[in-house]
Protein backbone atom coordinates (compact mmCIF):
# COMPACT_ATOMS: atom_id res chain seq x y z
CA UNK A 1 0.00 0.00 0.00
CA UNK A 2 1.47 3.24 -0.84
CA UNK A 3 2.06 6.84 0.50
CA UNK A 4 -0.66 8.29 -1.43
CA UNK A 5 -2.95 5.58 -0.90
CA UNK A 6 -2.94 5.67 3.15
CA UNK A 7 -3.28 9.78 3.04
CA UNK A 8 -6.48 8.91 0.78
CA UNK A 9 -7.82 6.36 3.11
CA UNK A 10 -7.33 8.23 6.24
CA UNK A 11 -8.85 11.69 4.61
CA UNK A 12 -11.62 9.57 3.24
CA UNK A 13 -12.40 7.46 6.79
CA UNK A 14 -12.03 11.21 9.02
CA UNK A 15 -14.75 12.61 6.22
CA UNK A 16 -16.94 9.41 7.64
CA UNK A 17 -16.30 9.60 11.02
CA UNK A 18 -17.38 13.00 11.21
CA UNK A 19 -20.52 12.18 9.30
CA UNK A 20 -21.10 9.54 11.87
CA UNK A 21 -20.17 11.79 14.63
CA UNK A 22 -23.01 13.74 12.97
CA UNK A 23 -25.64 11.40 12.67
CA UNK A 24 -25.14 10.05 16.62
CA UNK A 25 -25.08 14.07 17.93
CA UNK A 26 -28.56 14.43 15.39
CA UNK A 27 -30.09 11.13 16.69
CA UNK A 28 -29.59 12.37 20.51
CA UNK A 29 -30.91 15.91 19.69
CA UNK A 30 -34.06 14.36 17.98
CA UNK A 31 -34.74 11.59 20.58
CA UNK A 32 -35.71 13.05 24.15
CA UNK A 33 -34.69 12.26 27.48
CA UNK A 34 -37.80 10.32 28.60
CA UNK A 35 -37.88 8.28 25.60
CA UNK A 36 -34.39 7.16 26.04
CA UNK A 37 -35.03 6.57 30.08
CA UNK A 38 -38.01 4.45 28.64
CA UNK A 39 -35.77 2.70 26.34
CA UNK A 40 -33.22 1.69 28.68
CA UNK A 41 -36.22 -0.53 30.97
CA UNK A 42 -37.33 -3.68 30.38
CA UNK A 43 -41.06 -2.80 30.98
CA UNK A 44 -43.17 -0.23 31.26
CA UNK A 45 -43.01 3.20 33.22
CA UNK A 46 -46.34 2.68 35.10
CA UNK A 47 -45.49 -0.48 37.97
CA UNK A 48 -47.45 -3.39 37.72
CA UNK A 49 -47.96 -2.73 42.24
CA UNK A 50 -49.70 0.43 40.98
CA UNK A 51 -52.49 -0.90 39.28
CA UNK A 52 -53.01 -3.54 41.48
CA UNK A 53 -53.16 -0.72 44.26
CA UNK A 54 -55.95 1.12 42.09
CA UNK B 1 -55.11 62.78 5.37
CA UNK B 2 -54.98 60.50 8.29
CA UNK B 3 -56.28 57.48 6.02
CA UNK B 4 -53.90 58.34 3.04
CA UNK B 5 -50.97 58.09 5.56
CA UNK B 6 -52.12 54.93 7.06
CA UNK B 7 -52.61 53.26 3.68
CA UNK B 8 -49.30 54.36 2.57
CA UNK B 9 -47.14 53.21 5.41
CA UNK B 10 -49.24 49.52 5.45
CA UNK B 11 -48.67 49.75 1.23
CA UNK B 12 -44.29 50.51 2.39
CA UNK B 13 -43.96 48.12 4.73
CA UNK B 14 -45.27 45.63 2.60
CA UNK B 15 -43.02 46.40 -0.54
CA UNK B 16 -40.15 46.86 1.45
CA UNK B 17 -40.57 43.53 3.05
CA UNK B 18 -41.47 41.78 -0.12
CA UNK B 19 -38.32 43.24 -1.82
CA UNK B 20 -36.17 42.41 1.33
CA UNK B 21 -37.26 38.69 0.49
CA UNK B 22 -37.03 38.63 -2.94
CA UNK B 23 -33.28 39.95 -3.11
CA UNK B 24 -32.25 37.81 -0.45
CA UNK B 25 -33.59 34.49 -2.40
CA UNK B 26 -31.54 35.52 -5.46
CA UNK B 27 -33.45 37.75 -7.28
CA UNK B 28 -31.94 40.45 -9.97
CA UNK B 29 -32.55 44.54 -8.98
CA UNK B 30 -34.27 44.31 -12.02
CA UNK B 31 -36.80 41.68 -11.26
CA UNK B 32 -37.26 43.61 -7.90
CA UNK B 33 -37.54 47.43 -9.28
CA UNK B 34 -40.45 45.41 -11.98
CA UNK B 35 -42.19 43.68 -9.28
CA UNK B 36 -42.56 46.17 -6.80
CA UNK B 37 -43.34 48.84 -9.35
CA UNK B 38 -46.27 46.79 -11.07
CA UNK B 39 -47.78 45.87 -7.81
CA UNK B 40 -47.77 50.03 -6.91
CA UNK B 41 -49.41 51.30 -9.47
CA UNK B 42 -52.53 48.78 -9.01
CA UNK B 43 -52.69 50.53 -5.92
CA UNK B 44 -52.36 53.94 -7.48
CA UNK B 45 -49.14 54.68 -6.38
CA UNK B 46 -45.22 55.13 -6.95
CA UNK B 47 -42.23 53.37 -5.65
CA UNK B 48 -38.65 54.79 -5.43
CA UNK B 49 -36.59 51.85 -4.41
CA UNK B 50 -32.74 52.19 -3.27
CA UNK B 51 -31.33 48.36 -3.44
CA UNK B 52 -28.17 48.06 -0.83
CA UNK B 53 -26.38 44.55 -0.47
CA UNK B 54 -27.56 44.48 3.10
CA UNK B 55 -31.08 46.57 2.95
CA UNK B 56 -33.71 48.02 0.59
CA UNK B 57 -34.67 51.69 1.09
CA UNK B 58 -38.01 52.16 -0.55
CA UNK B 59 -40.22 55.76 -0.65
CA UNK B 60 -43.91 55.10 -1.70
CA UNK B 61 -45.83 58.24 -2.40
CA UNK B 62 -49.49 58.82 -4.11
CA UNK B 63 -49.21 58.76 -8.04
CA UNK B 64 -51.55 62.02 -7.93
CA UNK B 65 -50.20 63.82 -5.33
CA UNK B 66 -45.84 63.53 -4.63
CA UNK B 67 -46.33 65.77 -1.41
CA UNK B 68 -47.34 62.92 0.78
CA UNK B 69 -44.60 60.12 0.74
CA UNK B 70 -44.10 57.36 2.93
CA UNK B 71 -40.35 55.81 3.23
CA UNK B 72 -38.91 52.78 5.27
CA UNK B 73 -35.83 50.82 5.34
CA UNK B 74 -36.07 46.95 5.69
CA UNK B 75 -32.98 44.11 6.27
CA UNK B 76 -32.39 41.64 3.94
CA UNK B 77 -33.86 38.58 4.94
CA UNK B 78 -30.97 36.13 4.27
CA UNK B 79 -32.52 32.99 2.42
CA UNK B 80 -30.37 30.64 0.08
CA UNK B 81 -31.18 30.91 -3.38
CA UNK B 82 -34.51 29.82 -4.23
CA UNK B 83 -36.17 29.36 -7.78
CA UNK B 84 -39.41 28.67 -5.95
CA UNK B 85 -39.30 31.57 -4.07
CA UNK B 86 -38.78 33.76 -6.94
CA UNK B 87 -41.64 32.35 -8.73
CA UNK B 88 -44.06 31.91 -6.36
CA UNK B 89 -43.28 36.07 -5.34
CA UNK B 90 -43.39 37.02 -8.98
CA UNK B 91 -46.67 35.04 -9.46
CA UNK B 92 -48.04 37.22 -6.46
CA UNK B 93 -46.99 40.36 -7.99
CA UNK B 94 -49.17 39.66 -11.06
CA UNK B 95 -51.90 38.95 -9.06
CA UNK B 96 -51.80 42.34 -7.28
CA UNK B 97 -51.55 44.41 -10.23
CA UNK B 98 -54.31 42.45 -11.53
CA UNK B 99 -56.81 43.57 -9.21
CA UNK B 100 -57.37 39.75 -8.06
CA UNK B 101 -55.86 40.19 -4.08
CA UNK B 102 -55.44 43.16 -2.15
CA UNK B 103 -52.14 44.27 -0.17
CA UNK B 104 -53.35 42.86 2.85
CA UNK B 105 -54.13 39.23 1.17
CA UNK B 106 -50.72 39.57 -0.30
CA UNK B 107 -48.76 40.35 3.33
CA UNK B 108 -50.25 37.13 4.39
CA UNK B 109 -49.17 35.54 1.04
CA UNK B 110 -45.67 36.44 1.50
CA UNK B 111 -45.62 35.05 5.01
CA UNK B 112 -46.94 32.06 4.10
CA UNK B 113 -44.38 31.79 0.94
CA UNK B 114 -41.52 32.85 3.27
CA UNK B 115 -41.90 29.64 5.63
CA UNK B 116 -43.03 27.89 3.04
CA UNK B 117 -41.71 24.31 1.74
CA UNK B 118 -38.39 24.11 1.23
CA UNK B 119 -36.96 21.13 -1.22
CA UNK B 120 -35.96 18.01 1.19
CA UNK B 121 -32.37 17.72 1.71
CA UNK B 122 -31.90 14.12 0.94
CA UNK B 123 -33.53 15.28 -2.41
CA UNK B 124 -31.73 17.86 -2.81
CA UNK B 125 -28.22 16.02 -2.04
CA UNK B 126 -29.24 13.31 -4.56
CA UNK B 127 -30.05 15.81 -7.29
CA UNK B 128 -26.79 17.45 -7.02
CA UNK B 129 -24.83 14.71 -7.14
CA UNK B 130 -26.71 13.30 -10.22
CA UNK B 131 -26.22 16.66 -12.12
CA UNK B 132 -22.75 16.96 -11.32
CA UNK B 133 -22.14 13.52 -12.40
CA UNK B 134 -24.16 14.31 -15.71
CA UNK B 135 -21.63 16.95 -16.43
CA UNK B 136 -18.80 14.94 -16.02
CA UNK B 137 -20.19 12.76 -18.48
CA UNK B 138 -20.50 16.16 -20.79
CA UNK B 139 -17.10 17.17 -20.87
CA UNK B 140 -16.00 13.34 -21.89
CA UNK B 141 -15.88 11.12 -18.76
CA UNK B 142 -16.53 7.27 -18.70
CA UNK B 143 -18.89 5.73 -16.57
CA UNK B 144 -16.50 5.16 -13.37
CA UNK B 145 -15.32 8.89 -13.73
CA UNK B 146 -19.14 9.38 -13.10
CA UNK B 147 -19.62 7.33 -10.17
CA UNK B 148 -16.60 8.88 -8.78
CA UNK B 149 -18.16 12.11 -8.93
CA UNK B 150 -21.22 10.91 -7.76
CA UNK B 151 -19.42 9.71 -4.58
CA UNK B 152 -17.50 12.80 -4.39
CA UNK B 153 -20.19 14.90 -4.69
CA UNK B 154 -22.50 13.16 -2.11
CA UNK B 155 -19.72 13.55 0.28
CA UNK B 156 -18.79 17.05 -0.45
CA UNK B 157 -22.26 18.40 -0.36
CA UNK B 158 -23.15 16.79 3.02
CA UNK B 159 -20.11 17.92 4.43
CA UNK B 160 -21.71 21.64 3.61
CA UNK B 161 -25.27 20.97 4.07
CA UNK B 162 -24.24 19.84 7.54
CA UNK B 163 -21.75 23.20 8.39
CA UNK B 164 -23.92 25.04 6.89
CA UNK B 165 -26.78 23.86 9.17
CA UNK B 166 -24.49 24.26 12.02
CA UNK B 167 -23.90 27.74 11.36
CA UNK B 168 -20.51 27.71 10.05
CA UNK B 169 -18.49 30.25 8.20
CA UNK B 170 -19.42 29.92 4.38
CA UNK B 171 -16.11 30.36 3.16
CA UNK B 172 -14.93 27.60 5.58
CA UNK B 173 -17.60 25.42 4.48
CA UNK B 174 -16.66 26.12 0.86
CA UNK B 175 -13.00 25.18 1.16
CA UNK B 176 -13.54 22.41 3.20
CA UNK B 177 -16.15 20.95 1.44
CA UNK B 178 -14.20 21.26 -1.82
CA UNK B 179 -11.15 19.55 0.05
CA UNK B 180 -12.82 16.77 0.62
CA UNK B 181 -14.76 16.27 -2.70
CA UNK B 182 -11.58 16.74 -4.40
CA UNK B 183 -9.64 13.94 -2.05
CA UNK B 184 -12.43 11.48 -2.85
CA UNK B 185 -12.73 12.33 -6.75
CA UNK B 186 -8.80 12.12 -6.82
CA UNK B 187 -9.35 7.93 -6.21
CA UNK B 188 -9.41 7.54 -9.74
CA UNK B 189 -5.76 8.65 -9.57
CA UNK B 190 -5.01 7.15 -6.46
CA UNK B 191 -6.16 3.66 -7.53
CA UNK B 192 -5.88 3.92 -11.35
CA UNK B 193 -9.67 3.29 -11.66
CA UNK B 194 -11.22 4.48 -15.22
CA UNK B 195 -9.27 6.22 -18.27
CA UNK B 196 -10.20 9.84 -17.44
CA UNK B 197 -9.37 10.43 -13.75
CA UNK B 198 -8.64 14.12 -14.54
CA UNK B 199 -12.41 14.42 -15.57
CA UNK B 200 -13.60 12.93 -12.31
CA UNK B 201 -11.08 15.15 -10.01
CA UNK B 202 -12.05 18.38 -12.34
CA UNK B 203 -15.55 17.93 -11.89
CA UNK B 204 -15.77 16.93 -8.09
CA UNK B 205 -15.83 20.45 -7.05
CA UNK B 206 -18.13 21.97 -9.46
CA UNK B 207 -21.47 21.43 -7.58
CA UNK B 208 -19.63 24.41 -5.08
CA UNK B 209 -19.75 26.88 -8.43
CA UNK B 210 -21.65 30.12 -7.22
CA UNK B 211 -23.12 30.55 -11.25
CA UNK B 212 -26.24 32.10 -10.08
CA UNK B 213 -24.27 35.32 -8.03
CA UNK B 214 -22.14 35.92 -11.07
CA UNK B 215 -25.34 35.77 -13.54
CA UNK B 216 -26.88 38.35 -11.28
CA UNK B 217 -23.77 40.21 -10.98
CA UNK B 218 -23.77 40.73 -14.47
CA UNK B 219 -27.22 41.53 -15.01
CA UNK B 220 -26.93 44.09 -12.41
CA UNK B 221 -24.13 45.28 -13.81
CA UNK B 222 -25.88 45.62 -17.27
CA UNK B 223 -28.66 47.59 -15.24
CA UNK B 224 -26.45 49.74 -13.53
CA UNK B 225 -26.70 49.09 -10.17
CA UNK B 226 -22.99 48.85 -9.61
CA UNK B 227 -23.12 48.78 -6.10
CA UNK B 228 -24.93 45.43 -5.84
CA UNK B 229 -23.19 43.83 -8.85
CA UNK B 230 -20.04 44.47 -7.31
CA UNK B 231 -21.11 43.22 -3.97
CA UNK B 232 -22.18 40.03 -6.00
CA UNK B 233 -19.26 39.96 -7.22
CA UNK B 234 -16.57 39.57 -4.62
CA UNK B 235 -19.02 37.12 -3.00
CA UNK B 236 -18.92 34.63 -5.95
CA UNK B 237 -15.15 35.74 -6.55
CA UNK B 238 -14.40 34.78 -2.19
CA UNK B 239 -16.11 31.55 -3.09
CA UNK B 240 -14.51 30.86 -6.03
CA UNK B 241 -10.77 31.44 -4.56
CA UNK B 242 -12.18 29.07 -1.42
CA UNK B 243 -12.65 26.34 -3.91
CA UNK B 244 -8.91 26.40 -5.65
CA UNK B 245 -7.74 26.52 -2.37
CA UNK B 246 -9.64 23.63 -1.45
CA UNK B 247 -8.53 21.86 -4.51
CA UNK B 248 -4.67 22.92 -4.38
CA UNK B 249 -4.60 21.35 -1.00
CA UNK B 250 -5.96 17.71 -2.07
CA UNK B 251 -3.93 18.13 -4.95
CA UNK B 252 -0.79 18.86 -3.00
CA UNK B 253 -2.04 16.38 -0.43
CA UNK B 254 -2.62 13.85 -2.88
CA UNK B 255 1.29 14.40 -4.44
CA UNK B 256 -0.86 14.76 -8.12
CA UNK B 257 1.07 16.96 -10.20
CA UNK B 258 -0.91 17.30 -13.39
CA UNK B 259 -1.17 20.87 -13.77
Amino acid sequence: MTHTVLLWDATVGLLLIIFMFRLIQKFRHETPDSRLIEWERDDSIHYEQDEEED
Amino acid sequence: MSGTCEHLKEAGHFLSGYAALLLGCGATCIRIEKNVGRMARSCGLTADLVILPADILLTVRRADDSHISYTCTTGVRKTSISFFLNTELSKLSWLVAEGKMNMREAAEQVRGIGTGKVTDSRVMLFLVAAANASFCRLFGGDGVAMSIVFVATLAGFLLKQCMLADGADVRLTTFLSAFFAAVAGSAGYVFGWGTTPELALGTSVLFLIPGIPYINSMSDLLDGHYLCSFCRFMYAAVQTVCISLGLCGALLLMNLRIL
